[in-house]
């Protein structure tokens, strides 16, 4: 199923671009990419995160809520 | 780190693939179902459990959503209504949708344990296990009643909704799962109908695509009429009021005019196949008046009897 000729494979980062960083927090550029490309997954990271950010901060407010409520102070 | 990057690294994906991936509108049929399970539930819940067990169903779904994607990732690009879906299309790795799966399936089933209750989540858990093992590994690609008995996995919410304020399963919600059991194959094979071209293309065993359109016809028919006798059941045996009653008559009497409309056709062409494309249209909005109609009238109290 893995090499179904009718999935179009996604981009190998190394063909496309590869905005990585060392372990100690560095940037560092790996393969062929331009400008354009590492702005836009760069983007796309950001996008990531933000909604990430935004999901935790709703679950970390529901499993608040939710211990409140078990500990009967609502009700 | 230098390493790893010389594997197989993918452009991250779009968090927009990742919510495709969990099939939004049809996890929106799914907490829309599983809400009004959970207002026709005798009891009454705490607003933020009630919520709380409404986000882990949707998250549920969306984890069979993306198991399922990711399985069918070959049948997907073969088929015009699914090319487009993040990995038929190459904008994510195959990986990122089975991990992004097993995890939200994890997480929903936990957090439905933890806060609502354990009937609730092991419902839930035996739903995602059935859509994504059951339903889209082994009956799918094999059986023609693949639709039939795969419906089950979308006849849960419901159940899942009325367990998670009750902590028990009582006829009624039995007879909810009913409702959408029956419904699912007349929904499904009015849609199979005209989109056959599609599923053939794909080797997917749909029933137009091995045992033909006529025989499909029947069965829409077939399975139309036990689906009417379930939907007014809750009335007839006094769980629920006259407002469900009346709605629950007329909508089946509009039902049963659509299927026998798709009975009487014998068009093979898809552009001739209006009564098919009216049927899967009203066969919608059935489902989300009649469990609409439901929960209303359990919470104006319409209902007559006290719940078994």
């Amino acid at each position: 199923m893995n090499d179904d000729p009718n999935i179009k494979k996604a981009s190998p980062i190394e063909d496309r671009a590869a905005p990585a960083r060392t372990n100690d927090g560095e940037a560092k550029i790996v393969g062929r990419f331009d400008a354009n490309q590492s702005q836009h997954i760069r983007d796309r990271q950001k996008a990531r995160s933000n909604m990430m950010g935004i999901i935790l901060l709703g679950l970390c407010v529901l499993f608040f809520a939710i211990t409140i409520v078990k500990i009967g102070v609502w009700g | 780190m230098e390493q790893a990057l010389t594997h197989d690294h993918y452009i991250p994906a779009d968090w927009r693939d990742f919510w495709a991936l969990t099939k939004p509108r049809v996890m929106s049929l799914v907490v829309f179902t599983a809400l009004c399970g959970l207002l026709a539930a005798p009891e009454s819940i705490h607003p933020v459990i009630g919520f709380t067990a409404i986000l882990c169903i949707a998250l549920g779904a969306g984890a069979s959503g993306a198991l399922n994607q990711w399985y069918e990732a070959d049948i997907d690009a073969k088929m015009k209504r699914t090319e487009k879906r993040p990995l038929p299309d190459g904008r994510m790795a195959k990986q990122s949708a089975l991990h992004f799966g097993i995890g939200l399936a994890a997480f929903s089933v936990l957090v439905m344990a933890v806060a609502v209750n354990y009937l609730s989540a092991a419902i839930l858990a035996f739903s995602i296990f059935f859509y994504a093992v059951v339903y889209t590994v082994w009956l799918k690609r094999s059986t023609p009643q693949n639709i039939v008995i795969g419906g089950a996995a979308g006849a849960f919410p419901p159940l899942i909704g009325w367990a998670a304020v009750s902590g028990d399963v009582t006829i009624m919600p039995i007879l909810l799962f009913a409702i959408i059991f029956l419904w699912t194959p007349p929904h499904f094979w009015a849609l199979a109908l005209f989109i056959k071209s599609d599923y053939g293309n794909a080797g997917v065993p749909m029933l137009p695509v091995v045992a033909g359109r006529r025989s499909t016809r029947n069965q829409i028919l077939y399975y139309t009429v036990p689906m009417l006798f379930a939907a007014m059941m809750p009335f007839i045996l006094g769980y629920v009021g006259i407002l469900y009653g009346i709605t629950a008559a007329v909508l089946n009497g509009i039902f049963l005019i659509f299927a026998v409309h798709v009975w009487r056709n014998d068009s093979d062409d898809s552009a001739a196949m209006q009564p098919e494309k009216r049927l899967f249209a009203f066969s919608i909005a059935y489902l989300f008046i009649l469990f609409a109609v439901l929960a209303a009238d359990n919470m104006v109290g319409f209902a007559k009897v006290v719940y078994l």
